[in-house]
């Protein structure tokens, strides 16, 4: 190894842990040797700044005052305790990264949460236990012409009749299977062409993910299907999300 | 016949239909042409330059229908906006902040026609401008850009020309068609399809649910390419120079090697569960430098030799 | 992720209890919830701020590019996607803040293509042929060295700060810069190789000061 290349080792490497190779040009080359002392110790006292340093209080009083002013900061939400549900911890999981743009998506969620984690028992709501507190469908039919409102209405396009989902998929297809009828609601009577190619869509992925679930139900170690089904659950909570989003702005 | 000629028999429903049709042609041409005048007449163009520097940033949201285009030139320091819309039904708003400029189209009437919602946009920017574009429904056509890039619709497409950088491309139905770019390429949707001809990508991850992908181009040596439909086909065109490995797989579906004298399976020694219940192949292609994993839910993989 | 200290999310004054983690924070604050807003702010402002004020070198700016970053971030809190780490996003928007500042002010060897001259025959390292021995070991210090950061071109800056004094990995910093990782490290290389030119510099004005003392003494003596 020559002079020339402990730069190029330097910058691809970093200083630590150098090759073989560089150490022992090091051990002959002062030059070399002096330049890389030079910059670990520059990087040792670099290492040692302090990385976070308070600022003012005052720049949080006059932010927030922005904030409000532009409406940024409204009233606080319900209080979410410390003890989540199994089903709202995984779709909770399931939502950190893929959360859902709007904040009336986020209110109606927070609501439902704190709706169930609030009730009497302390289990958590089974399936049949939110099935019992959720009015049946054909009650909240909404007319014609008006968008359904709130989270049980009925839509036009509710998730075909499938197999259930596999048991690691079971909450966050419950999650999505529960906000499809708020979703296709905000859009059911809408002829506008990218409504009409939004509900088509939404039919689209809800045939693959069946597909998918009934195929994994017979072959529960496929596990390229298993990729597919995950990716086609996210798809759908972003294509909820864009509804949902394209809804409130045209509502 | 003479007589009808005459007038004293009653027209047959031909007679009728031969003098009335040309009248109601012609009345229908003359009451497009009013109506095309009178779009004309409201059609609105705004035009804005920018002076920038640096790598600027340009952010466009919320344009209902209608193109946007954006293509570069030399000047490294000003972006020229072009937006027409005909009517007065939408408006432009345009604002700039430092190197950055955010376009942002906005309903005025909520009751206006599809028609009168089309808003399009025509941009010249320096070719390193880093670009954010989302539209629901319209092309989105870009032309040598080299900044990185977000672009999202919902039933629009994407046509890209010889664009470099980090490109992610999202849409609920549109198509993806992207002809000699480089750089780096993200694509998701659930019905579109995704094209790309002669690209000079290192990395390449698409995935589309219902939509077919096609590749004909060549792989960068080290390169990652991952494409993967749920149930379309995923075609593959090489050349006979390239170096990669490749792993096609479908749990359903059917790979389709037509390239088998050129194309060997591998015996890689790695057998997982997966390959029992899924239809697969590992081949190798000259030196095996880039990484080639196509993969299908229940649609075709096909592979193909170009030359 | 950095591993610089973690201070304990404060309560804030309003009413809203101390929430669970980030993502609650975000996904509240996405929501609107003042409290939520204000957990994220005390999560991450230490971290933005020692940013900008070594990028730009008085608490001032400093505290005037901390608001912008962190006013940038909440309008736009509603599009965060999570694609990327919340830390990561922020650090970005702030990053883009602050050279966009930077670049408004037209400081002088603003440019990040600046490189380092090979040493034309060996094509290795700078060599100090003839200079007093200025090794740095031993020699630089906290201050010297925050004078000299001060002194690199932005885009080094931010490079190095963000790796050597913040923590962050290369690939996050590719993520908050929009480079590639060999970029990042190429930009390290070359910022820490400045920055060990400006403190020899450094080091060589302070000799020559101090010769220059002892000698204006000993003539005052004499």
């Amino acid at each position: 190894m020559e002079c020339k290349d402990i730069e190029v080792v330097l910058e691809q490497e970093g200083l630590e842990p150098l090759p073989e190779e560089a150490r022992a040009h090091l051990a002959e080359c002062v030059d070399c040797r002096s330049y890389v002392a030079d910059l670990t110790a520059l990087v040792d006292v670099a290492n040692k700044l302090p990385a976070e340093i308070a600022p003012p209080e005052r720049v949080w009083v006059s932010l927030r005052a922005q904030l409000e002013a532009e409406g940024i900061i409204r009233q606080a939400a319900e209080e979410v305790t410390a003890q989540p549900t199994s089903w709202w911890s995984s779709l909770q999981a399931f939502f950190s990264n893929r959360v859902l743009a709007t904040s009336s998506v986020g209110i109606v969620l927070v609501a439902a949460a704190v709706f169930l984690v609030r009730s009497e028992s302390v289990a958590p709501p089974s399936r049949a236990e939110i099935a019992r507190r959720t009015p049946p469908i054909t009650q909240v039919v909404p007319p014609a012409n008006q968008p359904a409102k709130g989270p049980n209405a009925a839509g036009p396009l509710t998730a075909p009749s499938r197999v259930s989902a596999p048991a690691e998929f079971a909450s966050t297809a419950q999650a999505l299977d529960d906000q499809e009828p708020l979703a296709t609601g905000l859009i059911a009577s809408s002829n506008s062409t990218i409504d009409a190619s939004l509900r088509d869509n939404l039919k689209k992925v809800n045939e693959f993910i069946a597909d998918c679930e009934r195929h994994l139900k017979d072959q529960p170690q496929d596990e390229l299907t298993r990729e597919y089904l995950s990716a086609a659950y996210q798809q759908k909570a972003e294509l909820l999300s864009a509804i949902i989003e394209r809804g409130r702005s045209i509502n | 016949m003479c007589l009808r000629r005459m007038g004293m028999v009653p027209a047959r429903p031909g007679d009728v239909k031969r003098v009335a049709l040309p009248l109601l042609m012609a009345g229908i041409f003359a009451a497009t042409f009013c109506a095309a005048g009178a779009v004309a007449a409201a059609t609105q163009r705004v035009e804005k330059q920018f002076n920038v520097s640096g790598r600027p940033v340009v952010v466009i949201h919320n344009v209902a229908n209608g193109r946007i285009e954006v293509k570069s030139w030399k000047n490294a320091h000003q972006i020229d906006i072009v937006g027409t819309q005909p009517s007065n039904k939408i408006g432009f708003e345009i604002e700039q902040v430092g190197d950055r400029v955010d376009v942002n189209a906005n309903i005025l009437d909520t009751a206006a026609q599809a028609l009168e919602l089309e808003a399009n946009l025509q941009l010249t920017v320096p070719e390193e401008t880093e670009l954010q574009l989302k539209t629901e429904t319209g092309l989105i056509y870009v032309e040598q850009v080299a900044g990185d890039m977000k672009l999202e619709s919902y039933g629009g497409d994407v046509h890209l020309k010889e664009v470099s950088g980090y490109v992610i491309v999202k849409t609920t139905g549109g198509s993806l068609i992207c002809t000699q770019c480089a750089g780096k390429l993200d694509f998701s949707s659930i019905s579109g399809n995704a094209q790309l001809l002669q690209p000079q990508l290192s990395n390449v991850n698409i995935m589309t649910t219902t939509g077919n992908i096609l590749f004909d181009g060549a792989f960068i040596r080290t390169g990652l390419y991952s494409m993967r439909s749920g149930k379309g086909l995923v075609e593959v065109r090489f050349s006979s120079n390239d170096s990669f490995d490749l792993q096609a797989q479908t749990s359903t579906g059917t790979v389709d090697n037509q390239a088998a004298d050129f194309l060997k399976p591998d015996n890689h020694g790695v057998k997982h569960l997966a390959s029992r219940l899924t239809h697969g192949f590992i081949g190798t292609v000259g030196a095996g430098l880039a990484k080639v994993e196509l993969s299908s839910y229940s649609g075709t993989i096909r592979i193909m030799r170009r030359d | 992720m950095p591993t610089g200290v973690e201070s304990p999310a404060k309560v804030g004054t309003t009413q809203s209890p101390r929430l669970a983690t980030e993502a609650d924070a975000i996904r509240l604050a996405q929501g609107g919830d003042a409290g939520a807003f204000e957990q994220l702010y005390q999560l991450h402002s230490r971290r933005v701020y020692a940013l900008c004020l070594r990028m730009v070198g008085n608490p001032s700016d400093a505290e005037d590019l901390l608001q912008e970053a962190f006013l940038q971030l909440f309008r736009k809190i509603g599009t965060f996607r999570g694609e990327s780490a919340f830390s990561t996003w922020l650090h970005r928007m702030t990053v883009n803040v602050v050279l966009m500042r930077l670049r408004k002010k037209s400081l002088p060897a603003a440019s990040l293509e600046e490189t380092t001259e090979p040493d034309e025959e060996t094509g290795g390292p700078r060599k100090d042929i003839g200079a007093p021995d200025l090794r740095l070991s031993g020699a630089v210090d906290r201050v010297n060295l925050e004078r000299s950061i001060e002194k690199l071109p932005p885009g080094y800056r931010t490079v190095f700060v963000l790796h050597d004094v913040q923590g962050f990995e290369h690939n996050e910093i590719a993520g908050i810069m929009g480079c590639s990782v060999g970029n990042s490290k190429s930009q390290l290389h070359k910022a820490r190789t400045r920055l060990r030119e400006l403190l020899q510099e450094d080091l060589r004005d302070q000799a020559r000061a101090e010769r220059h003392a002892a000698k204006t003494q000993a003539g005052l003596g004499d």
